[in-house]
């Protein structure tokens, strides 16, 4: 599985085996990483799963749809990193991934 | 609002839902009473203001108001906006949550966006600490050293945390949803089936470790696991959910076994030793004394609890005698913890004829100097002085 680093805003690290084929939000969600709300369950409607990918891996993760780019209006502290976690799959290419959380998701 | 029918008008002003009319600028143009209840802002320190007024640009998002609006204004499916609550304002500084609504209409040829609004802040705030609460207690459950698994009336399994993982091998992906009898092994599943069902019918809401004795699990490699539990009823409307703290006691069963191997290896060499020994303690009580020394007392059947002076050393001795020996003895006992060890050369009035013992008393202290117990040891040399 798919090794992924979770970094808090705090700087605290989760490093993880995450099982391809879910979302990036779901395997925080369900190893209980703090700082990742995903209030819609992955529906790309509530911009509360908001993580930053670095930029060398964003060619790696499936690319950002419209709709996904419009509900990152919602979210806090947008930058070019910005992804929603919920809209990006888990492969094996994601093994090493670092994830970076922001400050707030609300 | 002239192009409202004056009844109409009245009703809307009355509403208790927060209503805004804004034009395609932004800019209010009606605010009915419940927006100035809501936002503390009289209606005419808000008409003719932009409606960002109400709900500010943040430095920290990309959103605007306006955009928002005209974007959601003409969807067909405002439950899309579910999640998506904005920042208000109101007018004494104070941040809220607004739940807003949006749909469009034209007055004299212009663009004009009704709007709801609804406070939501304080519900918004009691789901977040509802939900960061069972982050905690979810995190803590995780580190626990219990396997924690909830089951539903059918048997089906719902929650496992990280240590159950562990304990029966099943990540939670797999075992989510599986029936509790994967976890048992085949023989016991239909009794388990049967002591679940019966726990869910009786009254009583829980049955702690210990109780319950011993049972067993089934790893996902198909060993047994010896296993304790403790399960709990909770029953939220119609549904039962059994949730059980379960604790792997492999290790401790071992160490049970070591323990024991180890007290048999230590039983056979006190008992089956030629000389007498028993340990005291450290105010002379005999705390064991083996078969070698028990049969130094043959007038004695009860050894255990007794001061070893007053066991019967010297049975064909005189009274005085046997007082003066006891006495002798008990000074030796008392004291041997200032003595490092005592060492006599004794003659016993042994039934069989007398004896000559080679006696000693060894303090044992551990290892911060504390006295443990008084080993008293006898070797009998009548037979080595005949020979
Ligand atoms: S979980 Fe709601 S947008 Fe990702």
């Amino acid at each position: 599985m798919p090794k992924i680093t979770y970094i808090e805003h705090n700087g605290t690290q989760h490093t993880l085996e995450v099982a391809e084929g879910i979302s990036l939000m779901q395997g925080a969600i369900s190893n209980m990483v703090p700082g990742i709300e995903g209030d819609c369950g992955g529906l790309c409607a509530c911009a509360t799963c908001h993580v930053y990918i670095p930029s060398d891996w964003q060619s790696k993760c499936s690319e950002a749809e419209e709709l996904e780019n419009s509900i990152l209006d919602f979210a806090y502290d947008v930058t070019n990193n910005s992804r929603l976690a919920c809209q990006i799959e888990v492969t094996a290419e994601l093994d090493g991934l670092i994830v970076h959380l922001p400050s707030r998701q609300y | 609002m002239s192009f409202i029918e004056p009844e109409a008008s009245n009703i809307i002003r009355d509403l208790p839902e927060a209503l805004l009319i804004i034009n395609a600028q932004g800019e209010l143009i009606y605010v009915n009473r419940a927006v100035e209840t809501l936002t503390g802002f009289s209606e005419t320190e808000l008409i003719g203001n932009h409606v960002s007024m109400l709900m500010p640009p943040s430095a920290h998002r990309r959103l605007d108001v306006l955009t928002w609006l005209t974007r959601w204004a003409d969807n067909p499916d405002p439950s899309q906006l579910r999640y998506l609550n904005l920042d208000g304002v109101n007018k004494n500084g104070t941040e809220r949550r607004y739940r807003v609504r949006v749909s469009s209409f034209k007055s004299e040829q212009s663009a004009r966006f009704l709007v709801i609004i609804r406070d939501v802040t304080e519900e918004e705030e009691a789901s977040r600490r509802l939900q960061h609460a069972r982050l905690v207690s979810d995190r803590i459950l995780a580190i626990g050293d219990q396997g924690i698994l909830t089951i539903n009336e059918s048997q089906t399994i719902e929650y496992w945390n990280k240590r159950a993982e562990q304990i029966f091998g099943y990540r939670e992906e797999e075992i989510l949803g599986q029936n509790i009898s994967m976890l048992i092994p085949e023989g016991l599943s239909t009794k388990h089936q049967q002591q679940v069902q019966q726990f869910v019918d009786n009254n009583i809401a829980s049955r702690l470790m210990g109780e319950r004795g011993e049972i067993k699990g089934v790893h996902k490699d198909g060993h047994i696991i010896p296993l304790e539990a403790s399960i709990t009823k909770t029953q939220i409307e119609d549904r039962i959910l059994l949730s059980a703290q379960v604790k792997d006691i492999t290790a401790r069963k071992q160490a049970e076994k070591n323990l024991h191997d180890s007290e048999l290896r230590f039983r056979a060499l006190f008992e089956n030793a030629f000389e007498g020994m028993a340990l005291l303690s450290v105010d002379g009580l005999v705390i064991e004394i083996n078969k070698a020394a028990r049969e130094l007392l043959a007038n004695d059947s009860v050894f255990e609890n007794r001061y070893f002076w007053d066991l019967n050393w010297w049975p064909s001795g005189t009274p005085e005698d046997i007082e003066i020996s006891k006495a002798q003895l008990k000074e030796n006992i008392v004291n041997v913890f200032d003595r490092d060890l005592v060492r006599l050369r004794v003659e016993l009035s042994h039934h069989t004829g007398s004896r000559d013992i080679d006696f000693s008393l060894i303090p044992v202290i551990d290892e911060d100097n504390k006295p443990l117990y008084i080993l008293a040891e006898g070797r009998d040399l009548t037979a080595l002085d005949k020979s």
